[in-house]
């Protein structure tokens, strides 16, 4: 089963309007999750440019705005069950 | 406290739209437009309509531009243009600190314990036998408390079976360490200054985000774009725990903006380590049994205005930031200096230290970034000051000041630090001007340090791995 890739985006402008929060999210991912999960940090994925929705997280090359802990681990999830 | 909220992010957006106009050079013009921008007109309203969402949002422009949002009647009949180019024209003179957006503000019910419709109304009417005002009565079968009587016991709400009866509080007056925050009559809250200490607790508290703090952006971008002018950063030890980087990537992002020179408010620190390790030796061979810290200024607020007693107990030694500024100053008289912090207090500290030009929040810093196009992975390093050692780094901690101290000193003296002023330490502190537990205190009023201040961008547990990582490097 592959991995499915998490990139968190660093850059200032989500890192500051709630990015931060994310960087502690995998922290609280339960193990069965976190094994199949591939986590990264990247700078500024392009699509702030005139603020759009920060902060952005690409999952598997999907790009989702307005991530929050919850949702990020919400998305997580769904996205391992589609894999399946 | 609050994380992951909106009303916290509206407020990051406000500062760097704002910001963003100031470096295109288009404030006066652009911002009549952001309320319209920010709430449209769709079905996501957060009050009642889209009128009120924009009105609430003018309101907190208005406060960053750095005016005062009581008088109503200007308010409504000033454009946010003519604001903004009063506020660039330095007729921004707004004093208070702290102030409450009243357009946002008023939507919580005072607080009191209240009978939801879970009541079953019951035989055993535990909540009516127990109450000790005879406070509750039943009516078409539920129970009621009368307001009147009520004394906020919560016994009530403790003994019945079905869970029915809730507390309502008031976030801000909740967190408020000193009750300086309160209910007017029309229902909107109050800030009294002989009161507050700005810790930032209310703030931090409120979900409406309806408690803005005093803004000096305006002033900073003007002094950092004005060809006459030099500016200086300080920098708070607690940037080390905002971003994952090394403390000079983080220095060399911030010049980046445009600064003259940035500063570790660290280096101070070492000034006031060494003053303060040998104020407290005097201090206790001429007999004095204890002293405390004196760096965190809502500490310093609370000793001065509920804990008179503790005074004489305080160090005189001035703060890190005010021997930063003093080495900036002493530099070069010319230099304006802008102390960059995670902290609201300092803001009311710096009002009386004559070296200090103005004060930003790492959130404002976080704006400035942002519309600067900087990244602080991306800057380079600039070369640290090698006076400055981890001790003082270290300050933004719980626990790292009595650790310069024991470092100064010697482990030879009882030394314990207090983090946080809720009510148990209060006492505690109250307690020690007749039973010293220590001969060192140190005391800070957020819990955790100054990494946890009420201006910051990282959570807290981020913040003290990213703050322990970049003193390891
Ligand atoms: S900072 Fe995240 S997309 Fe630019």
């Amino acid at each position: 089963m592959g991995k499915i890739e998490v990139k968190i985006c660093m850059g200032t402008m989500c890192y500051v309007m709630g990015g931060a929060e994310l960087k502690a999210v995998v922290d609280t991912l339960p193990p069965e999750i976190r094994d199949r999960v591939e986590i990264s940090y990247s700078p500024c994925l392009g699509t702030c440019n005139n603020g759009g929705e920060p902060p952005y997280v690409k999952i598997n090359d999907r790009l989702v705005a307005r991530v929050s802990k919850t949702s990020l681990l919400q998305i997580i999830k769904e996205e391992l069950y589609n894999a399946v | 406290m609050l994380y992951d909220n909106y009303a916290m992010l509206t407020k990051r957006e406000l500062l760097i739209r704002i910001v963003k106009l100031l470096k295109e050079g288009n404030l006066v013009d652009g911002v009549k437009y952001i309320p319209v921008e920010m709430r449209p007109r769709d079905d996501k309203n957060i009050s009642c309509c889209v009128h009120k969402d924009r009105y609430i949002i003018r309101h907190k422009i208005i406060s960053i531009l750095g005016f005062d949002i009581k008088n109503d009647e200007d308010i409504d009949l000033m454009s946010l243009s003519d604001y903004a180019q009063r506020s660039l024209d330095n007729k921004n003179t707004k004093e208070d600190i702290l102030s409450v957006v009243h357009e946002s503000c008023n939507a919580c019910m005072k607080s009191q314990y209240f009978i939801t419709n879970m009541c079953r109304g019951c035989e055993g009417r535990p909540c009516m036998m127990n109450c000790p005002k005879s406070a509750i009565s039943f009516k078409g079968g539920k129970a009621c408390i009368s307001q009147d009587d009520c004394v906020s016991c919560g016994l009530c709400a403790q003994v019945c079976p079905y869970h029915a009866i809730v507390y309502t509080p008031v976030p801000c007056e909740e967190a408020c360490p000193v009750k300086a925050i309160s209910k007017q009559p029309d229902g909107t809250e109050h800030i009294d200054k002989s009161k507050c200490i700005y810790c930032g607790k209310c703030m931090q508290a409120c979900p409406y985000g309806a408690i803005m703090e005093r803004s000096k952006i305006i002033d900073v971008h003007k002094a950092l774009t004005d060809p006459n002018k030099k500016i200086t950063a300080i920098v708070a030890p607690a940037i080390n725990g905002q971003f994952d980087a090394t403390p000079g990537q983080i220095l060399a992002a911030i010049k980046k903006i445009g600064f003259d020179d940035v500063v570790e408010v660290a280096l101070g620190a070492e000034d006031t380590s060494r003053n303060e390790a040998a104020e407290l030796v005097e201090r206790l061979e001429s007999g004095q049994p204890f002293m405390t810290t004196s760096c965190c200024p809502a500490y310093v607020g609370w000793v001065d205005k509920h804990a008179p007693a503790l005074k004489p107990f305080v160090s005189h030694t001035y703060s890190p930031m005010v021997y930063a500024a003093k080495r900036v100053k002493a530099k070069d008289p010319n230099m304006e200096v802008v102390f960059i912090g995670p902290c609201l207090a300092k803001r009311n500290e710096a009002d009386f230290v004559p070296e200090v030009d103005y004060v930003m929040s790492f959130e404002e810093l976080g704006a400035f970034m942002i519309a600067y196009d900087v990244d602080v992975n991306s800057c380079g390093e600039q070369e640290l000051d090698a006076e400055v050692t981890k001790f003082s780094r270290g300050y933004a901690m719980a626990g790292g000041v009595r650790n310069a101290i024991v470092n100064a000193v010697g482990d030879g003296y009882k030394t314990m630090n207090i983090e946080g002023l809720d009510k148990k330490n209060a006492a505690l502190l109250k307690a020690m001007v007749n039973r010293p537990a220590a001969q060192f205190i140190e005391v800070m009023a957020c819990e955790g340090g100054c990494v946890n201040g009420p201006c910051s961008l990282a959570p807290l547990t981020l913040a003290k791995r990213q703050m322990k990582k970049a003193m390891e490097r």
